[in-house]
């Protein structure tokens, strides 16, 4: 087995920057390791961008921002071919989206047509721009930001594409200590300038592929199963979870484990990462978004009702 | 929580019964009466110990309730939920009353839901109950009672358990036509259009304007034209429609079929909005129970619609302050905002309100309950109409 103790080192290196939030790092991990990508959705000035910086920074990779804007066209993301009119040939000028690590800050800011641009690279680590192919740099993560509250002159991320995000995250307001603590922290200085890497992009792909290797059990699937299968049934949803839910919730289950530095899943691992994987994929209800309940609280009692499975052997 | 002794009449329990008892229990002592003083002490014991058992029966009762929706719709079921604990050694008995709203209870003749159960040492019970909404508003469940005793049920002592819940019923959805409404054109451009252009949808194409960004350059008709080639893309559509509602006019005239019905047709109304994308606000002159908001501001989040079936679950047929001075104070009607108003009748408020509109050059429909027969030719000018509210309401009833 690969020695996971790299991830703890990465999650120690953005701890440099970022106060508290520890849950919210391992969950970035969680996505990284699992070859996910993440939406973080939260108000303004909690320090999303600065996280997604902190953990380019610590892996070394190449790290590309992009602000969502109305008038941001597919190409600004993808790459467009210019045409050169000395030559009389076309030219492919490489989009932002080529790079290790994609920060889309605000990303229901822009149209669904360039939301949409993001699919075929997020999935399947590739852009085609006029029926040509260019693969992406490996490893490819997105790390995607949006506001919650305010929705004018936004346009919510279409289903497939909210599928596409392995977790959904929240950082939410530091505690007072951990706020004293931001204050000190960057009263003089910026943490992240001097923030060196802890790792490499060739390093953070083995850990990608060395995080297959553990195991899950029987039991264990079958409780994930269980979960994706009752969001379906669920009577406050209008559409529950898709088998990319399943797969994404056993990936996140082994990148949990690997973090942890066990080799093999447990059911509390699943348990915990459910909500941050699944709730974005649920549709409610017309009445139940009209009463103002998140999908979170539906999938809470979801999970409450399925029985975990018992310790075996 | 506050505790009370609460007698039970039975025999035993009566004073003047125990003195007679006691009065047994010495003349069966003074002449050495063995089966009275027995039956007198059993008396005695039994009481003085039933009496100890209930004072000790409220220690150690943890309580607990919850109801699976706190905002409902008219017709929608909700189940009550309380359970209760005896963390002590002591059985005892429990009688769970809980007062809740009548029209949360259409069932039951009493507003008090009732239940009983005896709890073993360290024994939870759940009690059940199942309600349903019959009317807007905010219709409150509790605090439960607690009456605990010894289980012979010679005494009980009350605990009142300092947790309710407020239901909030909003008003019932109805299915409404299809309307236009007038919008503010500036140059044949409609107000709620943005110089923000929608990359969408392409008009055409033109010459390359220099200072333009290198993105809206269209290559291959460049490279068809032999010259720099441009998009032209459509502005981009963002309607705010504010919804106000004259409580004023319906107080005064009483109207409160009316009223309910017009806010069902007004939350129908915010719904349907809201689903095609519309900025939606609210205001109101009326009275909010439970000292909400009369203004929620125009805007597009996801708690803005519950926000708003809210405060017309929560407004009473009662009016607070002058519609005009509620506009003029509460909010802002900036450019690219039409009016939806509503109000009982087509009367002087309705001619003042068209000019504080007409002032701000603001287009509004009204929705009125009695539209004036002699303002009919008056009906539809270029920045306002004025509808019959029964013109937008499919007559049935209708969850959408």
């Amino acid at each position: 087995m690969l020695d996971f103790s790299l991830c703890k080192r990465i999650i120690e290196n953005i701890s440099h920057v970022i106060v508290g939030k520890n849950r919210s790092i391992e969950l970035l991990l969680v996505a990284l390791l699992a070859d996910g990508h993440v939406l973080i959705e939260d108000i303004p000035g909690l320090g999303k961008t600065l996280l997604a910086k902190s953990l380019a920074r610590s892996i070394g990779g190449s790290f590309r921002r992009v602000q969502f804007t109305p008038d941001l066209l597919p190409a600004d993301i993808t790459g467009f071919n210019v045409y050169n009119q000395q030559t009389g040939q076309f030219a492919f000028q490489l989009g932002p989206v080529m790079t290790n690590i994609l920060l889309a800050d605000e990303i229901n800011r822009t149209i669904p047509r360039t939301q949409s641009s993001l699919l075929e690279s997020m999935e399947e680590r590739q852009v085609t721009v006029d029926g040509k192919t260019y693969p992406l740099p490996h490893p490819f993560f997105v790390m995607a930001t949006q506001n919650p509250i305010e929705l004018e002159g936004t346009f919510p991320l279409p289903e497939a594409q909210l599928d596409r995000f392995l977790l959904k995250i929240r950082l939410g307001y530091p505690e007072k200590d951990e706020e004293i603590a931001i204050l000190e922290r960057f009263r003089e200085k910026d943490p992240l300038i001097e923030l060196e890497a802890a790792a490499n992009p060739g390093q953070v792909a083995e850990l990608q592929h060395a995080r297959k290797g553990i195991h899950i059990s029987h039991p264990v699937l079958e409780y994930i199963t269980n979960i994706v299968r009752a969001t379906r049934n669920s009577t406050s949803l209008l559409l529950g979870a898709s088998p990319r839910g399943s797969l994404g919730l056993m990936r996140a289950g082994q990148a949990l484990a690997a973090l942890r530095e066990r080799e093999y899943v447990l059911p509390d691992d699943i348990k915990s990462l459910a909500i941050p994987v699944l709730a974005h994929r649920l549709i409610l209800k017309e009445e139940e978004r009209l009463r103002g309940e998140p999908q979170e609280h539906f999938l809470e009692e979801i999970i409450n009702q399925i029985p975990v499975p018992a310790p075996t052997g | 929580m506050q505790a009370q002794d609460r007698g039970v009449p039975t025999i035993f329990v009566i004073p003047l019964i125990q003195l007679f008892v006691g009065l047994f229990l010495f003349i069966a002592l003074l002449h050495s009466e063995r089966n009275l003083t027995i039956w007198a002490l059993l008396v005695l014991g039994m009481a003085s110990g039933a009496k100890l058992w209930t004072r000790i029966s409220l220690s150690g009762i943890k309580c607990h309730s919850a109801v699976d929706k706190q905002k409902v719709f008219p017709g929608e079921k909700l189940t009550l939920r309380i359970s209760t604990e005896n963390n002590k050694f002591l059985p005892v008995w429990l009688q769970m009353n809980v007062p809740v709203d009548r029209s949360l209870a259409p069932s039951s003749p009493e507003t008090t839901l009732t239940k009983e159960s005896s709890l073993l040492w360290y024994q939870r019970a759940h009690f059940e109950w199942e309600l349903a909404a019959q009317r807007r508003g905010v219709h409150q469940i509790g605090p439960p009672h607690i009456l605990t005793g010894d289980l012979f049920a010679f005494f009980s002592k009350e605990k009142k358990i300092e947790e309710f819940h407020q239901i909030i019923v909003y008003p019932r959805l109805v299915s409404l036509k299809s309307f236009s409404m007038p919008r503010r054109d500036f140059f044949g451009v409609p107000g709620a259009k943005s110089p923000v252009q929608d990359p969408i949808y392409i008009l055409g194409t033109r010459d390359y304007q220099h200072g333009q960004p290198a993105k809206y350059i269209h290559w291959k008709a460049s490279a068809r034209h032999h010259r720099l080639q441009e998009k032209i893309f459509e502005p981009t559509e963002q309607e705010k429609i504010l919804i106000v509602v004259d409580v004023e006019q319906f107080a005064r005239n009483k109207a409160e079929e009316e009223f309910e019905h017009t806010l069902e047709i007004i939350a129908s109304l915010a719904v349907r909005l809201d689903k095609k994308g519309y900025a939606v606000g609210l205001v109101t002159n009326g009275v909010v129970v439970g000292e909400g908001p009369t203004i929620v501001p125009i805007t597009r989040n996801v708690k803005q619609l519950p926000a708003i079936l809210e405060v017309l679950a929560r407004l009473r047929m009662e009016s607070k302050r002058d519609l005009i001075d509620t506009l003029r104070r509460g909010l802002e009607l900036s450019w690219g905002i039409s009016c939806v108003h509503f109000s009982y009748e087509e009367n002087e408020a309705v001619v003042g309100l068209k000019e504080y509109f007409k002032h701000r050059k603001t287009p509004v429909t009204f929705f009125v309950c009695r539209p004036r027969p002699t303002l009919g030719k008056d009906r539809s000018k270029a920045w306002y109409k004025i509808h019959r509210l029964d013109d937008i309401c499919i007559k049935e009833a209708v969850r959408e």
